[in-house]
């Protein structure tokens, strides 16, 4: 667990320049898939930061999503709640500071969020292309290990230093 | 002991799922005024260029001062070119004037244009997904759920789905399930212009041996219920008779293209 106080500055900080990129830049990119920084940032920080601050940037995000998106609220504040609480759930069950528990956890939490995703546009007969969302769901799983990839090391060693 | 500790865990967790359920209820009961909210912060940072303008502004002042001769050229070239300007608009405005005379005694009914409201891009959809966008413009603006979003060439855009006082949110043709009744500019003839999941659109009802080819002009036709008639959509970008499916035989190209839409009109008022 992070204890010095910067770790949460710079936290704070990327959340709000990932906030920033999930509005302005990724729209004009596409419309066939979409790459949830914010839901990869939450994963990530989920592993590291208490819940009590996890959760109002899980709030904002789906604070973000819902109003932006399609008309029915309260859609994306469920899914992104439920991932946090599922991932302190499967952290109980996996070994806090292994590469290949990272990885199993946020991809299963990335897969159960697109799936959420799929069957809430479902329920609520919204009209969306199911094929965007599955692209979107490997994509987006394909950037999560990249990244975990590149903090593997970091993960090593802290785990060599305790 | 043991008791007191599993009570109190209990009552922890019961808590916690009140604190939820609460949290929940207030975040939908907030729904509209949140909504509104974001946008109009999104709004206030994508609009606030004030952070690197002292620096454009230096920037700037650098590069006149390093193109002085360059800019002393340009200024007498200009004032020239204005006085020809001048004397151009002077006889503009005399054949507009005879123009007028001659349209009077013809008694010509002067074509009745669409009322347009300018507006911007402000965001869009951050999933990309839903085809949907958001301009600057609202109800202070008089502008209403249903109105026919287009660009300044007449081409369809979209319609506005939701109005809040100084945003509202767009329903673009690339939304998913959205069906556009089309009329071939040409022919005459009708059909549906739909969109797949690739981004491709696609002619569907079409009648047999319809005399459809490729380059022709798609406007919409005044079977929609959501469109004004006559607004460009796209053109017949291919033919494929041989296609499998009888129903992607004819590949269309929009004429707008939403990755560069910054700029679009509202159509407030018509009548042909």
């Amino acid at each position: 667990m992070p204890s010095k106080p910067i770790s949460y500055f710079f936290a704070i900080l990327l959340f709000a320049v990932l906030l920033l990129i999930e509005s302005y830049l990724h729209p004009y990119f596409t419309s066939l898939f979409f790459i949830n920084w914010l839901i990869i940032f939450i994963i990530f920080i989920n592993f590291n930061f208490p819940f009590i601050f996890v959760f109002p940037l899980a709030l904002i995000s789906a604070l973000f999503f819902d109003s932006l998106t399609f008309n029915y609220w309260g859609v994306n504040f469920g899914l992104f709640l439920l991932v946090i609480i599922f991932q302190k759930l499967l952290l109980k069950i996996f070994e806090k500071n292994s590469y290949l528990s990272w990885l199993i956890v946020g991809e299963l939490l990335i897969i159960f969020y697109f799936l959420g995703l799929t069957l809430s546009y479902l329920i609520l007969k919204q009209p969306i292309f199911y094929q965007n969302i599955f692209l979107s769901l490997v994509l987006n799983a394909l950037i999560y290990w990249l990244i975990l990839q590149i903090y593997n090391p970091k993960i090593y060693k802290k785990k060599l230093t305790l | 002991m043991k008791r007191e500790i599993k009570i109190n865990k209990l009552l922890t967790k019961v808590i916690i799922i009140i604190t939820f359920i609460v949290i929940f209820k207030v975040y939908l009961e907030q729904k509209s005024f949140l909504e509104n909210a974001i946008v109009q912060a999104a709004v206030g940072v994508n609009q606030n260029t004030s952070l690197f303008s002292p620096f454009t502004s230096l920037q700037l002042w650098f590069s006149d001062l390093f193109h002085f001769n360059q800019i002393r050229e340009e200024y007498a070239s200009l004032k020239e070119e204005n006085v020809n300007l001048i004397r151009e608009v002077s006889y503009l405005s005399s054949l507009k004037e005879e123009n007028e005379i001659l349209r009077e005694a013809l008694k010509i009914k002067e074509e009745k244009k669409w009322h347009l409201i300018p507006a911007k891009v402000i965001l869009t959809d951050p999933t990309g997904l839903s085809g949907n966008f958001w301009i600057n413009k609202g109800l202070n603006d008089n502008l209403r759920e249903g109105m026919n979003v287009i660009t300044n060439n007449e081409v369809l855009v979209g319609r506005i789905t939701k109005c809040y006082n100084q945003s509202s949110k767009v329903e673009s043709i690339f939304a998913p399930g959205i069906r556009i009744g089309v009329e071939n500019l040409r022919s005459n003839i009708l059909a549906v212009a739909e969109r797949d999941f690739q981004g491709n659109f696609y002619l569907k009802l079409i009648p047999p041996n319809a005399d459809i080819e490729v380059n022709d002009i798609l406007v919409t036709s005044s079977e929609n219920s959501f469109y004004v008639k006559g607004l460009l959509v796209a053109k017949v970008k291919e033919k494929t008779p041989t296609s499998k499916i009888p129903e992607k035989e004819y590949v269309l190209e929009t004429f707008l293209n939403h990755l560069k839409l910054q700029d679009v009109l509202i159509i407030t008022d018509f009548s042909i």
